[in-house]
Order: C-alpha cells, then sequence, then structure tokens
C-alpha cells in the first residue's frame, strides 16, 4: 500500500468511526424516548449556558488530562500501565499528608512540596511495576491492577486511622487549610490554577516526546524494542523512566484533587478517571496533544450529557458508552471496511 | 514398487521456481539424503509432500497411488510422518501427551496405560528411550527429537521426513540417533533427512538426491560417491563476478576474538572456543549454512550478546564490558540479517531511523534536546547518496514499512557506514535485495574495505563469499572449522568444510 | 480477641460468610481459566460479569422466574465474551485494550439500560434462589454450614471445578484445549483448530462470567446497582494467577480473597481493633509475592494473549 492510499484510508475510517458513533448516540437517545435534536440543543447549551458550566469542562478534564498523559507516556513505550488510578491515590494520599503534616511552612512552599510528595510516589508506586516487567519478565497488566487494589484498600486504612480528622466521626481528613489550597482563578466558578498545571504539563510532557533525545527513546523502544536494543537505546532505562514519568503525572491529577476540588482526602476521590485515562490515551494515538483534545471532548460530553439527565432524562451513562463503543471500532475497523473486502482478501 | 515417488513437481513462489521440475524417488528400507544450498527447495518439496504448499504441477505417487494431501493432516493418516527443524512439542505437557495429542481413535477418555504400554514398547524396539511421563520442558534437545520421532512412529508413519535432524545435536547424540534410524530402516520405514553435513550422508544415507537452485542436479548411490563429488554437485557453478580491491589487504590486526564462547540456550545456537582475527583493509568472509551460530557471533560482536567465556578486542583494546552503544561509537557497525526486527523501527520514518545510532549527540542533539532541523538535512543528504526511493511523496517522513526490502537494506547501510564505522558486521547484506541493490550494497563493502577498514562478511551464499573476501572462515556446529586465503580456496573446499568434512571428523 | 474468633459461632459464619463472598469470584475465576488456557487473556472479564448481573436482574424481573434471569445473565455475558473473541481472535487485537475497552462500554451500557428500566419506579426487587441443606453434609460443624447448606449455583460450581479437573486431567479434548493455549502451532500440526477452540472457550468464559455476575443478583442481593461488580472482575483474574491456572486453585484462590473480605467483615461486628483495610490489602499482596515465587516455573499458558494467525511462524 502506498502512502497515499493509507492515509485516505485512515481518514475514511475515522469519518466512518465519527458518523457511527453519531448514529449510536442518536439511536440510544431515542430510546430513552427523547428527542435527538433537543437532547443535542440541551448538551450544546449544557455547554455553553454559563460561565460555570463551561467552566465546569476543564475542571472535569483536568485529572483526565494527567491521567490520561501518563497513560500515553507508558504506552508509547509498550509499558501497559493500567494502574494510574492506583497512581492517582498514591498522589492524593502524599499531597495530603504532606498539606496536612506541615502546617508551619508557609502555603506556596508548601503546595510545592505537596506536587513533588505525589509525583515522586506516585513514579514508584508505577515503578514497581517497571521492576516486575523489566527484571522479572512479570506482566504489567496484573501487576498494576493489583497495586490499585492495594493503594484503594491502603486509602481506606488512611482515613480512618492516621489521617482522619481528630474533630469529625466520618472517615475522611481534615480540611486542608485554605493556605496551601489550590487557588480559584475565575470566580463563581470551580476553575482553579491546577488546571493552569495540567496545561503546562502537558505541555512539556509534549515538549519531552517530540523535541528531546528521552522522548525519542521512549518512541523507539515502544515501536521495536529489539530494534532499539540492537541499535544501543538504552531500553531498561526508558521503560524505567516512562513508568516512573507516567506515574507520576497521574499522581499530580490526584494531588490537585485533594488540593483544588476536596479540600481534603477520601476515598472514592478518583471518580475512576485512572480506567477512563486508559481509553482516552488509546483513542488519542498516545500523543500528548491528542490526550489533552480527547479529554477535553470527554469531559464535555459529560458536562453536557449532566444536563440532558436533568431535562430530558437521557442518563449520563451514555458517555461511557460512547467512549466505549469508539475504542472498540477503532479496534474493529476492518469490519467496517464493507467497501475493500474484495481486493482486501487477495495477496495473502 | 516405490514407497514414495514424486515426478516433475513445480512450485514458484512469485514467479521464481523454488522447485523446478523436481523428481524424488524413496524405497521401502532406504534413507534417502536430501542435500542442497540453503535456498535449494529442500523444504519447499517438503512441505509439499507433507500437505502444506501445494504443487503447481507434477505429480505424487504414495505407493503406487496418486495422491494430494491438503494438509499435514491427511499426510500422516496417509502414512508421512516430519519432524520439523523446530520441534512442535508443548513444553508444559508429558512426553505422552504430546505423543497422543488428538489422535483420532483418542476416546473422550483418555486410555493413557494403554498408550504409555505402545510407547515404551515402540520406544524400546527402536532404542528411542525417553520416559513417557516426563515432562517435556525438562529434556534435552536430544530427547525432545525421540519424542517427535516417537509421535510419529505412534501414528504409523512409513516414511519419515527429518528436516536438519543433527544440527541441534551433540556428536554423541548424533551417533546414537543414526543407531535409531539404522534400527528403522531395517523394520523397513522409508527415511528422508534433509541435511548439508557430507559426514552424515556419507554415513548413513543409501541414495543422495541434491537440488540446486531448485532444480535436481544429481541421484547418487551414496556407496558409489566421494565427498567432493556431493560438494562440486551442490555448488556446481562458476563463480562469476570478482570484486577491485584496489589494494593489497591489509596485515594490521582490527578486531580478534579470543576462545569466545557461548551455551546452549533454549533458543539460539551455541558456540564454542571462537578465535578470529580481523585485519584492516580486509573483508573476512564467514560461510557456513545458516544456524551455525553466525547470528550469535555476530551479536557477540556488536555487544547485544555476552559470552560465557573468551575476550574481544578491538585495536587492542578489551571491549569485552562494553554496550552496544559504546561500540558503536568506537566504531563497530552491524547489519543484521534481520532488518525488520533488529535494524530497523519501521513505524518510524526514514529520518528517525537514520538517527537511531547518532541521535544521542552533536550535531543532531545539544543537552538532550534533538535539533530535528540537523537531522532531517542529514536525513537528506543520506538519501541522496545512498539513492534509497520511497514511494510516496512524503520522503523522508515516509514510514519505513512502506519501504522495499532493498531500500530498506539502503537505508540501514547509510545509517551504519560512515566515517566512524571501523569493523562493519554485515550479516547475510544481500538476502532477498534485487540485482541492483545487490551490487549497491556489495560496493559499499568493498569501499570500506579499500578505506583501510574490516569487514566480517558472514553470509550462506558461497558465491558471495568468494567474490567480495580476502580470508574466508567456515563457521561448522558453533566452530570456526577453517581458515583459508581465497587465493587458496576452492568452492570444493569449502563446501566440505560447510559440510563438516575437515578431515579428522567421524560419525556414526 | 483469640478466644472470641476461636468459637464455633464465628467460624462458622466466618466460613459461611467467606463462601458466599467468593462464589462470583469463583464463577468469573473458572471462566477466565477456560480463556487464558486456551490463550486468550480477557481482561473484560468485569464487564462480562456485570452484563451478567444486570440481565439476569432484567431477565429475572421481566419474566418474573429465576431461570429465565439466570438464562439471560448467562446469554448477557456471552455477547460481552463473543465480542471479545471477534477483536481478540477474528481480528488478532491487542487483547488487553479489547477487554479494557469492553469494562467501560458494560459499564456505560448496563448503567443506561438500568436506569431506563428503572424510570420513575423506585427500588426493585427480584426474588433470589432459596438454600437447599444437603443432607448429612450439612449437618458437619463449621464445615457443613458453610459449604452444603447454600443454594444450587453453588452446588453447580463444585461441580464445574471437579469437571474441569477432570476435562484438563483426562480428556482428548482437554489436552487440545491445553495444546491450544501453549503451543498454538503444535496444535494446528496435530490437526486441532486452534481458532475454533478459543472461540468455543470464549462462550464458556462468557457463560461462567454470566453465572458469576447474576450470582450477585439472583443470590446475594436481589436488585441490580450500577458498577455492582466494582472490581471482581479484575479480582478473578488475580485468583487465576494465584491458582496457578488450575480448577481447583482458582477455588482455593477465590475462596482466599473472599475469607479475607469475610474476615474484615466478621471482626468488624466482633469489634476487634484492626483495621479491616489492612486485611484487603492482603490477598493482593500474596497474589503479587506468588507472581515473585513462581518466576522460573511460570504456569502462566506460553501461547497467552498472542493472536494465532495461520501459517505464520
Amino acid at each position: 500500500m502506498t502512502a497515499m492510499t493509507h492515509r485516505k484510508q485512515t481518514l475514511l475510517d475515522v469519518v466512518t468511526i465519527c458518523l457511527l458513533t453519531v448514529v449510536i448516540s442518536a439511536l440510544l437517545i431515542l430510546a430513552c424516548g427523547a428527542s435527538p435534536v433537543e437532547a443535542a440543543s440541551l448538551f450544546v447549551k449544557g455547554i455553553f449556558g454559563t460561565k460555570a458550566s463551561f467552566a465546569e469542562i476543564f475542571v472535569k478534564a483536568c485529572p483526565l488530562i494527567l491521567t490520561g498523559l501518563g497513560c500515553a507516556v507508558a504506552f508509547r513505550t509498550g509499558f501497559f500501565n493500567i494502574g494510574a488510578e492506583g497512581q492517582f491515590y498514591v498522589g492524593s494520599i502524599a499531597a495530603a499528608m504532606v498539606a496536612l503534616g506541615l502546617p508551619q511552612v508557609p502555603g506556596v512552599v508548601r503546595i510545592i512540596l505537596c506536587f513533588v510528595a505525589a509525583f515522586v510516589c506516585g513514579g514508584i508506586w508505577a515503578l514497581i511495576a517497571a521492576v516486575f516487567k523489566t527484571r522479572f519478565n512479570i506482566s504489567e497488566i496484573i501487576v498494576t491492577i493489583m497495586l490499585n487494589y492495594i493503594v484503594i484498600n491502603f486509602l481506606g486504612y488512611a482515613v480512618r486511622s492516621f489521617l482522619m480528622d481528630p474533630a469529625g466521626n466520618v472517615p475522611q481528613s481534615a480540611k486542608i487549610d485554605t493556605a496551601a489550597q489550590l487557588p480559584n482563578l475565575i470566580t463563581s466558578t470551580r476553575f482553579h490554577a491546577g488546571i493552569v498545571l495540567a496545561f503546562v504539563l502537558a505541555a512539556a510532557v509534549w515538549f519531552l516526546m517530540e523535541k528531546t533525545t528521552v522522548g525519542y527513546e521512549l518512541k523507539a523502544v515502544g515501536l521495536n524494542q529489539r530494534a532499539a536494543a540492537c541499535n544501543g537505546v538504552p531500553v531498561v532505562r526508558s521503560i524505567i523512566s516512562s513508568a516512573f514519568l507516567s506515574g507520576g503525572l497521574a499522581a499530580i491529577a490526584g494531588g490537585i484533587e485533594v488540593l483544588a476540588i476536596q479540600k481534603k482526602l477520601m476515598e472514592g476521590i478518583s471518580g475512576d478517571c485512572g480506567y477512563t485515562a486508559v481509553l482516552i490515551a488509546l483513542v488519542a494515538f498516545n500523543r500528548p496533544l491528542g490526550v489533552v483534545l480527547v479529554a477535553i471532548l470527554y469531559a464535555a460530553m459529560e458536562v453536557g450529557a449532566s444536563s440532558m439527565q436533568r431535562q430530558l432524562g437521557v442518563p449520563s451513562a451514555i458517555v461511557s458508552i460512547i467512549i466505549g463503543v469508539v475504542v472498540v471500532l477503532i479496534l474493529g475497523k476492518e469490519l467496517l471496511r464493507w467497501y475493500g473486502k474484495k481486493n482486501g482478501k487477495e495477496g495473502a | 514398487m516405490a514407497l514414495l515417488e514424486m515426478n516433475q513437481i513445480c512450485k514458484a513462489f512469485s514467479g521464481v521456481y523454488a522447485n523446478d521440475h523436481v523428481d524424488l524417488t524413496v524405497e521401502k528400507g532406504e534413507i534417502h539424503a536430501l542435500l542442497g544450498e540453503n535456498g535449494a527447495g529442500k523444504t519447499t518439496l517438503m512441505n509439499i509432500l507433507f500437505g502444506i504448499y501445494s504443487a503447481d504441477s507434477g505429480q505424487i505417487l504414495w505407493k503406487g497411488q496418486p495422491v494430494r494431501f491438503a494438509s499435514p493432516k491427511d499426510a500422516i493418516a496417509a502414512g508421512i510422518g516430519m519432524v520439523q527443524q523446530h520441534f512442535s512439542l508443548v513444553r508444559k505437557m508429558t512426553v505422552l501427551d504430546n505423543i497422543i495429542l488428538n489422535l483420532r481413535d483418542n476416546r473422550f477418555v483418555l486410555d493413557r496405560k494403554q498408550a504409555r504400554q505402545r510407547v515404551r514398547a515402540l520406544a524400546e524396539k527402536y532404542g528411542l528411550t525417553v520416559d513417557p511421563d516426563a515432562q517435556v520442558d525438562s529434556l534435552s534437545v536430544g530427547e525432545q527429537q525421540r519424542v517427535e520421532i516417537l509421535k510419529a512412529l505412534y501414528r504409523d508413519v512409513e516414511l519419515l521426513i527429518l528436516d536438519e535432524p543433527t544440527g541441534v545435536l551433540t556428536p554423541q547424540e548424533t551417533a546414537q540417533f543414526f543407531e535409531v534410524l539404522r534400527a528403522l530402516q531395517k523394520e523397513g520405514y522409508g527415511i528422508i533427512i534433509i541435511t548439508h553435513r557430507m559426514s552424515e550422508i556419507m554415513a548413513i544415507s543409501d541414495r543422495v538426491t541434491i537440488l540446486r537452485d531448485g532444480k535436481k542436479v544429481a541421484q547418487l548411490v551414496t556407496a558409489q560417491t566421494q565427498p567432493d563429488e556431493l560438494s562440486r554437485y551442490m555448488i556446481g557453478r562458476e563463480l562469476k563476478e570478482t570484486y577491485d580491491v584496489d589494494t593489497p589487504p591489509g596485515t594490521e590486526p582490527l578486531l580478534s576474538l579470543e576462545g569466545v564462547s557461548l551455551p546452549r540456550k533454549k533458543k539460539g545456537h551455541p558456540l564454542h572456543d571462537i578465535t578470529l582475527e580481523l585485519r584492516r583493509g580486509e573483508i573476512l568472509g564467514v560461510a557456513g549454512v545458516e544456524g551455525n551460530g553466525q547470528k550469535e557471533l555476530a551479536e557477540i560482536i556488536t555487544g547485544i550478546q555476552r559470552p560465557s567465556a573468551g575476550r574481544v578486542m578491538l585495536d587492542g583494546a578489551d571491549i569485552q564490558r562494553e554496550t552496544v552503544r559504546q561500540r558503536y561509537e568506537r566504531g563497530v557497525v552491524y547489519i543484521s540479517d534481520d532488518r525488520l526486527n533488529d535494524s530497523l523501527v519501521t513505524d518510524m520514518d526514514l529520518t528517525e531511523n537514520l538517527m537511531l545510532r547518532d541521535y544521542c549527540r552533536p550535531p543532531f542533539s545539544h543537552r538532550g534536546l534533538l535539533d530535528r532541523k540537523a537531522m532531517l538535512q542529514a536525513a537528506k543528504e543520506k538519501i541522496q547518496r545512498y539513492q534509497v526511493r520511497s514511494s510516496g511523496t512524503s520522503g523522508e517522513a515516509t514510514p519505513v514499512r512502506l519501504l522495499s526490502g532493498g531500500n530498506q537494506q539502503k537505508l540501514i547501510v547509510a545509517r551504519e557506514i560512515s566515517d566512524r564505522a571501523q569493523v562493519v558486521v554485515a550479516s547475510q547484506p544481500t538476502r532477498g535485495l534485487d540485482i541492483g541493490a545487490t551490487h549497491f550494497v556489495r560496493d559499499r563493502l568493498v569501499e570500506q574495505r579499500n578505506a583501510g577498514k574490516g569487514v566480517l562478511l558472514i553470509s550462506a551464499d558461497l558465491e558471495e563469499i568468494m567474490a567480495l573476501s580476502d580470508r574466508i572462515a567456515v563457521l561448522f556446529g558453533g566452530r570456526i572449522v577453517g581458515v583459508l586465503n581465497r587465493q587458496e580456496a576452492t568452492v570444493e573446499q569449502i563446501g566440505l568444510l560447510m559440510g563438516g568434512v575437515t578431515g579428522k571428523e567421524e560419525v556414526g | 480477641m483469640v478466644q472470641e474468633i476461636l468459637t464455633v459461632g464465628f467460624l462458622t459464619a466466618f466460613l459461611s460468610a467467606a463462601v458466599r463472598l467468593a462464589m462470583p469470584l469463583m464463577y468469573g475465576g473458572l471462566g477466565e481459566m477456560i480463556a487464558e488456557r486456551a490463550g486468550i487473556l480477557n481482561i473484560g472479564m468485569e464487564g462480562v460479569m456485570l452484563s451478567g448481573a444486570f440481565f439476569s436482574f432484567a431477565g429475572a424481573w421481566y419474566f418474573h422466574s429465576i431461570p429465565m434471569g439466570l438464562l439471560c445473565g448467562i446469554l448477557g455475558g456471552m455477547v460481552v465474551s463473543l465480542l471479545h473473541g471477534l477483536l481478540s481472535i477474528r481480528l488478532a487485537k491487542d487483547q488487553s485494550v479489547s477487554g479494557l475497552a469492553l469494562n467501560m462500554l458494560m459499564l456505560g451500557v448496563t448503567s443506561f439500560l438500568y436506569k431506563l428500566m428503572s424510570a420513575g419506579q423506585s427500588y426493585q426487587q427480584v426474588e433470589t434462589l432459596p438454600s437447599l441443606a444437603i443432607p448429612g453434609l450439612s449437618a458437619i460443624p463449621v464445615i457443613g454450614e458453610a459449604f452444603f447448606n447454600r443454594d444450587i449455583l453453588t452446588y453447580l460450581l463444585y461441580v464445574l471445578i471437579i469437571a474441569a479437573f477432570f476435562f484438563y486431567r483426562s480428556t482428548n479434548w482437554g489436552l487440545n484445549f491445553i495444546a491450544v493455549g501453549e503451543h498454538p502451532r503444535a496444535a494446528e500440526s496435530a490437526g486441532i483448530p486452534v481458532n475454533r477452540y478459543r472461540w468455543i472457550a470464549m462462550v464458556l468464559n462468557g457463560a461462567l462470567g454470566g453465572i458469576g455476575g447474576a450470582y450477585l443478583v439472583l443470590v446475594q442481593l436481589g436488585v441490580f446497582t450500577e458498577n455492582m461488580i466494582s472490581g471482581r472482575g479484575y479480582i478473578a483474574l488475580a485468583a487465576v494467577i494465584l491458582g496457578r491456572y488450575t480448577s481447583f486453585g482458582v477455588f482455593g484462590a477465590a475462596l482466599l480473597f473472599g475469607a479475607a473480605n469475610a474476615l474484615q467483615i466478621r471482626l468488624q461486628t466482633i469489634g476487634v481493633e484492626i483495621s479491616p483495610y489492612l486485611l484487603a490489602m492482603l490477598p493482593y499482596v500474596i497474589t503479587l509475592a506468588a507472581m515473585l515465587g513462581a518466576i522460573g516455573k511460570n504456569s502462566q499458558p506460553e501461547g497467552l494473549s498472542k493472536p494465532y494467525i495461520k501459517g505464520m511462524r
């Protein structure tokens, strides 16, 4: 296949997948007894209706961008880290411990310390799986899943013991004092400084992946580990550093959630974004800027869908369906190429 | 009536004949050797017989009846068994379970007791000693081969095809294995043995069929022939080209291996006590049939594998502990025989592939930052100079997987051969290339030689070795069995060495 | 504290809870084991079980019949597994990606359908399977209550565990399935149609995973809630590894997971001062340790999660 027809094929696949997704969404809305047109207008209104709702997209996108970036970095290197969920929690615990444990440290310094602690702890958490993989050749998939459950339970323990709010009875930490909170940037919205940090980090990851020798190494290792080794590219170092970075990014998302949104540590604060992130990275083909775009789109769908749910009773679970369908369609795109069947079979 | 008669078998792959009107006849109780260089069409012929490929034309008579097998299953049902070069045994199952796997007359619940008795009886009869209840991954290679043979015998085959059966065996195992073959022969089994080892052909076979370039060139009675006659038939052509070498070969040593050994592993081949010297300004050819340790030799020099014993010296410095990259910096470059897996990242573009060695140093990067402009410029220049043609319009941004094999190889040559290069390890550098690309690659290697660098040319193509090399080392069974000057070397001599005839080896 | 734990009453209640909590994991784990032994890694087990749970609820609700609910649950699980088969066997795609996508998809689909179903109506409950005590066996102290005074699906599982053991050990087909997972090329050369076996494995994977999900609804809770599997599918994956890919091993591993869970509940009720959450971490730590301990004598099928394409070497 030449380069030209290849590009045409890809374009055609993308168009087909988009169309199918729209059709499926419309059918789902019809199934709820609602009008797709009305739903669409509510969807748009839900997004652009008010300043707060528009800002809400970025609030929702923020953790997805960071965890998605984490996944993308790891996937690029062929390290199938599906532990963003657990790394997120590690980050949130680390950030909460620093924020609550060092009350005498001034705010800005404490915030920075929070993120450093989150990044390092999350990185180390992911590193465990990388060591299992590189040293013992154990699949990182199962290891990262196990690590997720370990840290989720540890969080449950933490908020009931050493991190529990001494003044309260509920399993959650004490409130973080305002000095160490990430400030809100736009009044009457939830748009916080963490969002800016997410964009800055996205740009940094993009720069790292595209413009530096490290990014080049990660890419080469991910695409052909054997050739990378034969040409002297440091394979183990690449996997280790991509795992560390990957875990660190997801952990930063956890730190932001604690310092900007919840202002305390509690169970279930990830909202499963670590798992959504895996799919976001896949849909974005592991490109950093693609992750930002897909995460924002996904968040917009969530915001729009929740307004659809309020007004029309269309369940917001529709968003999960859509991202699931998109990934399945990307995987199964050969089945969509009905037109190429006759000449596609030959030549094998 | 012959047990098997294959008449005028033809098979072409995309226009090139792999088998061109080949005949083969095997009698009951005969051990028939099939001899030929790599790519002569031996395996294709056997795959046709075994139902893996179907012939374009020609006839197969099995016990006098015309047959055509659609799958190995049919061939086995008719009574033909084949032991492939790579065993197909399930490592985590027992010997017995491997033997009775999916037999047609298996009942739903397996009757292992009866099967074990039969396996024991068969094993005893032919000296195929192996514990039926042992797990396959606990067995030696020789034992695994016995399991493969038992598997075929258990299925009541009358003809046994053995593809390079001794390649993985130690001399002791080989001797034992030949005992088995003789016992089978006595029972009236027909046996086809594919091999390149002259001594073994002489020791075990009744007749030999020799293939060259897809054609049958001779069928001889072993007792009436000699190894040098076999060798002549196998190679059998006048070697046409020689390349211009401006200067006499150098004498100054550049790279030397001293007593390098590698143990036998699950995958790959062992090396035994390799001592070899590559000089400046020479091409040292390494001849030999593939799978005798060539890949391992190349990877030990380039640093991809570490030997278990011995030293690798470059310019008098011990480079034993250095990494692939450190060796590259000293000038050890590598053109691998497996371009797609070892040399290229096929989903990256031309520029990125060209930079796979040098991305980490100026002018292509400064303090960890890539200089895309410099990379692109260098790539453009190399693509121009080495005439790498990419289809489509995207030029140096084309993914390498869309390139033809010849252009991929040119790209590798363009990357590896630079001013830095001191030692060029080129493994099967022209395999699968068209004539133009072949010439191009060979010219570059000769250029390197004439520039006073050392080239280690590993090739299974004797013509290539003879045409380019100043000296020729022959690798056989993981050992260097001889080093010859080109002026003294004859094709017969090398052919014999490649077949393991060193004048001292005696098998069976 | 030790005295409190060592009472018959405590042990009976504890073991009984352990078996009850382990049951969905056992079904899911057994289904996953069958798939993995044939070479297909189904990370989508979570989605399979979720689908089984929802459709069993829906079936039981609409038809007012537990058997119909079970049947719907089985079919619901199968559909997800077959979709995974389509992507991973037919199209030879990355099995991990496919499984994760299916999990997310089924989370959406089941929540969506449940919202549609329950629109306007509040809390809905279906009938649950009654316990049937096995005479004699159920009278054994401690063990009897836990293992032999249970519902019919639990007894079915015992049968399946034993049947699976004999199937892989002693039957021709069982051997074929092992060969398909370990060395597909060798299997093909022995005349075994590799991909057809893998499809069969996926059917069983879906059916058993579906029952695992249905068990939560039809035996334990009588209701469906969004995301009610909440990670049990992933734990089933761990149970397969911890159980070394054997049916009794999976049974034991699932029981261990169930016991850890039960212990945390029981200890809480008697007011013991050890955090249940630290206990809950234990099974995962054990699984990681087991993976480290298994280095070298890896029991994982060699052909696992590698697509098989005929004729490729």
